[in-house]
């Protein structure tokens, strides 16, 4: 009988622990349990016979660290070598039991992706490929993918068992005690994006024992339908003499279980410190419970952290990272200014948006790297979910794909050929997908035209096996002032598509294109909108009075207890006007030696009026913050001062950026490249010198950290850039870093200036840099004087 | 976990009488501490001093003159390590792009924070040790003549990945950022620790060396 026959008909039984096992027959610390599976296969197949013996019907391979980063090829032993032999150790153990299966066991790296730690996603990707393709070659019934701790290691898996077999496949995470993976991400979410990416199983394991999962198993039961898996710890660890121990007992084990088993969970076992007693009586207590299904249908999206549940209350979507009609953004992408569109989004998140959306579209962009390394970047400074909002196919998957979650997609629509091509995407990336109402004939002037491309989609999507909940649909707001019935029609839409429990989304803005006044048309129609159920509003959060409206809508709907949320809101805000009002007026040139971001800002503005970018540059903010490098070095004044200044000239600069993009002035500005080397992960100390040298009027390409040489080398011949600033922490990236001289030396005459902590002025002219920045301001000088 | 703010604003590069630098710290403590998880692992071996190496439960080996001077005399060490979780390294990421002082102010704080908990740890480490035993300092790798790349030994041994997500790059370094690997001598009778720690550690260009 098939494993797949079997799930949900029966409760079914996984074994215990391998690891604490192996331990306590002789595995050292540090020493690899897979190579057991050659050195002592009696060992393992004992394991594995004793836990079925004790009525385990599924064995998990001793291959939890069989990846090609601790087995390498041209190693003693390869990866297909270790799951061969581990599969064969199952084999025997089982010998031609019934019902018994073999799961094939693949933990976490050991590495942290990107950008936490070095490793990149589709790097890990490729481990895990690695070791389901030799799995399925030796036969096994089930992937495991188990004890993942972070969401985004465990996509990579489910990823390359999707795409290197057509197992079952169990995904099964580690959360602690308050019910997070250790990179944030909540039960919720985690399962939301387990269930899109097509896992035939959810599963909690490891790090606490059976009482502590029966604290948040609930949140897990009411995110998904999907069958579960329950494999907890002997109790949680316990340290005793510098030693762990787990100290639940098999009666105590099962006892509790059995609460576990009551939820109707498919798939019970155990964890480190469990034993074939464990699971013996495990079974003996729990057999006849049977599996049942929950009957969850939710609409969910996610990042890493919390997830965004549509429930009552609608969404906001921020929507202002989106270049239309917006030069200085536009002027971003093009110059791959990334911290600016970080800026962007964590401006909105403040003000109150529970998802960005992010469309990078802009003529004569390669969109689909553009795109990735947008969203890698958001991710990389906020846990908020993201609408990822594009009509370049290839960007699209591109983007799918690395997004750490359950995406949000911007959109398919009724056209044939959007259908054939989004929608095999949204099904394999697990996305939520917004559903324009449109075809190839255009927009229906009436509902029902438009409704029925809506129940079209969804209809077609079905048939992909994309369930209704994961199907927004966006009725499509067009401005009232080329048709009165505009707003009714999109009402009726809603009203309509919200009485069937299908969740809708909209443009809000567009509402009033062409009107004066537009705040008053879009604040009454979103709260209308609202009314008749919009599910979620693209709105720009910045704008005062659409969030007042949607605070206010939502304390008058009964959505706001107590009307907590619109008294945080607004409660505060008198008292902040009357402190701006009182404060006094400083120059440009005091605001930024004194570090004072909004004064600067405001001295700015004015200056803006009467002078010329450049002279206001020359004039007022480099003189000051030549006074502020000149007090740091002779050490009347520190580091926070320092980085104080530097940012309240960046605030003016950022101010006199807008205003050129805004009137098309073009500068000459001379290019320096800037990276921290490959191998090296810390980049504050090259962040600093970057802002302090773009207050200086240079343009910086920054490559970021971790960068390759060959990747600095190809910035610099691109750019032509003719000083570049390399930064190393450690003793270990140095001779990184001296590699990049090396290879920068051959194609290009720049001058290469170098910091980092384990620095010294003899070192870096021992690598070959032509000059060594102990400070910030050292750095700043050298390039005042290369390149002036 | 203890704040010691002067530790913040040591390693902010100024003193605590610099009140604007103070007033960043306090503020970048309060953005920090929602974020910080700390975790922590230990584990207690056996150990072999020689010349100029550690030989760690019969078969693992350190190369470090200045890690066999400190543990001189040990029979058993405590392997440890700790960390403050990935939450903070966001955070830095995200006061990088909108605010600098306020992430070096970060980067500050959470230093001391490290710190402060290791100690904390290591405190309760000793209190529960039997009767007539005492703990070194800590010596990390990287210190004074100690190779960062040995540091792969110590995380293995521990299976800090595993057990509190602590990993490393292929360079050796933390991620999360703010973790600490150390090795900690247990040594029969009382020790007499240096109170400050600079000075068992040979490194003189270090920026945040404390003088006495």
């Amino acid at each position: 009988m098939k494993f797949k026959e079997l799930l949900k008909k029966e409760i079914l039984f996984f074994d215990g622990a391998m690891g604490t096992m192996l331990q306590a027959q002789g595995l050292k610390p540090g020493e690899l349990p897979e190579i057991w599976n050659f050195t002592h296969p009696e060992v393992i197949q004992n394991v594995h016979r004793s836990y079925i013996d004790a009525g385990a019907n599924l064995i998990k391979t001793n291959t939890f660290g069989a990846n090609a980063l601790k087995f390498p090829q041209g190693g003693e032993y390869t990866v297909e070598d270790v799951v061969c032999a581990a599969v064969e150790n199952a084999r025997k153990a089982i010998n031609g039991k019934e019902k018994t299966f073999i799961a094939l066991n693949l933990g976490p790296t050991g590495k942290l992706l990107e950008p936490y730690g070095d490793l990149p996603f589709e790097e890990a990707v490729k481990l895990y490929a690695e070791t389901v393709k030799a799995g399925v070659k030796a036969g096994v019934d089930v992937v495991l993918i188990e004890t993942m701790s972070d969401n985004y290691e465990a996509k990579a898996a489910i990823l390359a068992a999707k795409e290197n077999s057509d197992l079952p496949i169990i995904s099964s995470f580690t959360f602690d005690i308050d019910g997070k993976l250790l990179t944030g991400a909540s039960v919720t979410s985690t399962c939301a994006m387990a269930e899109g990416l097509g896992v035939d199983i959810i599963g909690f394991n490891c790090g606490l024992g059976p009482e502590q999962i029966l604290n948040f198993l609930e949140e897990g039961l009411s995110a998904t339908d999907l069958p579960f898996m329950i494999n907890p710890n002997a109790g949680l660890p316990v340290e005793r003499d510098g030693k762990t121990y787990f100290d639940v007992d098999p009666d105590e084990f099962a006892n509790i279980m059995s609460k576990i088993a009551e939820k109707g969970i498919a798939i019970l076992g155990g964890c480190c410190g469990t034993t074939p007693a464990h699971i013996q009586k495990l079974v003996e207590v729990c057999k006849d419970y049977k599996p049942f299904n929950n009957a969850v249908k939710k609409t969910i999206v996610a990042a890493y952290g919390n997830a965004v549940v549509f429930n009552e209350e609608a969404i906001i979507i921020g929507e202002r990272i989106n270049p239309t009609g917006k030069p200085r953004l536009k002027q971003a992408i093009l110059d791959e200014d990334f911290d600016y569109i970080s800026k962007l989004g964590i401006e909105q998140i403040e003000k109150g948006a529970h998802v960005l959306d992010v469309n990078v579209g802009v003529p004569g962009i390669d969109e689909p790297k553009i795109l990735e390394k947008a969203i890698l970047t958001l991710q990389g400074i906020t846990s908020v979910p993201l609408q990822i909002d594009t009509s370049n196919y290839e960007a699209m998957e591109k983007a799918l794909r690395i997004y750490n979650g359950k995406p949000l997609l911007n959109s398919v629509n009724g056209k044939e050929e959007s259908m054939t091509k989004v929608l095999p995407l949204v099904k394999k990336y697990g996305a939520v997908v917004v559903a324009l109402c449109l075809d190839d004939n255009g927009i229906p002037e009436d509902a029902a035209g438009r409704i029925e491309i809506g129940e079209r989609i969804i209809h077609q999507a079905a048939l992909y096996g994309i369930d209704a909940k994961n199907i927004i649909i966006d009725p499509l707001a067009l401005t009232i002032s080329t048709g009165s019935e505009n707003a009714k029609v999109d009402l009726e839409i809603i009203r309509h598509f919200t009485a069937k429990g299908i969740k809708t989304i909209m443009g809000v803005s567009n509402i009033s294109f062409g009107l004066p006044n537009r705040d008053a048309v879009n604040t009454t129609f979103f709260a209308l909108a609202l009314e008749a159920g919009l599910s979620c509003g693209i709105i720009n959060p910045n704008t005062e009075r659409m969030m007042e409206t949607y605070y206010a809508y939502n304390a008058l709907g009964g959505f706001d207890d107590g009307c907590k949320a619109y008294t945080a809101q607004f409660v505060d805000k008198p008292k902040e006007q009357a402190v701006s009002a009182g404060k006094e007026e400083y120059s440009l040139t005091e605001a930024i030696i004194k570090g004072l971001s909004k004064q600067s800002c405001e001295a700015v503005k004015k200056l803006l009026t009467t002078e010329e970018p450049l002279d206001i540059i020359n004039k007022y903010m480099i003189p000051a913050l030549n006074v502020v490098g000149e007090e740091f070095e002779q050490k009347r004044l520190f580091l926070p001062q320092l980085l104080m200044s530097a940012d309240s000239a960046k605030a003016a600069f950022e101010i006199i950026k807008d205003f050129t993009s805004k009137n098309n002035i073009e500068s000459d500005k001379q290019v320096i490249v800037m990276a921290t080397v490959k191998g090296d992960i810390h980049d504050i100390g090259k962040n600093i010198v970057k802002v302090l040298l773009e207050n200086y009027g240079y343009r910086i390409v920054d490559l970021g950290k971790d960068v390759a040489p060959e990747t600095i080398v190809a910035a610099v011949v691109e750019y032509k850039a003719e000083l570049v600033g390399l930064s190393a922490l450690m003793t270990t990236t140095v001779g990184a870093m001296e590699e990049t001289i090396k290879e920068l030396r051959k194609v290009s005459t720049c001058k290469i200036v170098v910091g980092g902590a384990v620095l010294t002025e003899e070192y870096a002219a021992r690598i070959g840099a032509d000059a060594y920045a102990a400070t910030a301001i050292n750095a700043v000088n050298y390039a005042n004087e290369i390149l002036k | 976990m203890k704040y010691n703010r002067e530790e913040a604003l040591r390693y902010f590069g100024t003193t605590k009488d610099d009140v604007r630098a103070g007033s960043l710290v306090d503020l970048a403590y309060l953005k920090v501490r929602n974020e910080v998880k700390a975790k922590s692992t230990y584990m207690r071996v056996a150990c072999e001093i020689n010349d100029s190496t550690v030989l760690i439960d019969g078969r693992e080996k350190f190369n470090s003159k200045d890690l066999a001077t400190h543990l001189k005399g040990c029979k058993e060490v405590f392997l440890f390590a700790a960390t403050l979780g990935a939450g903070v390294d966001k955070v830095l990421r995200q006061l990088t792009v909108t605010d600098l002082a306020e992430a070096a102010a970060v980067q500050a704080v959470s230093a001391a924070l490290i710190e402060s908990y290791c100690d904390e740890i290591c405190c309760e480490l000793e209190r529960s040790l039997p009767e007539g035993e005492s703990l070194t300092n800590r010596f990390s790798p990287g210190y004074s003549d100690w190779d960062l790349l040995e540091q792969k030994t110590l995380t293995n041994l521990l299976d800090t990945s595993k057990k509190i997500g602590l990993t490393l790059t292929d360079s050796c370094m933390m991620a999360p950022i703010k973790s600490v690997t150390a090795v900690i001598g247990i040594r029969q009778g009382k020790t007499e620790k240096n109170i400050n720690k600079c000075d068992e550690c040979t490194n003189g260009n270090c920026e945040y060396r404390k003088t006495n």
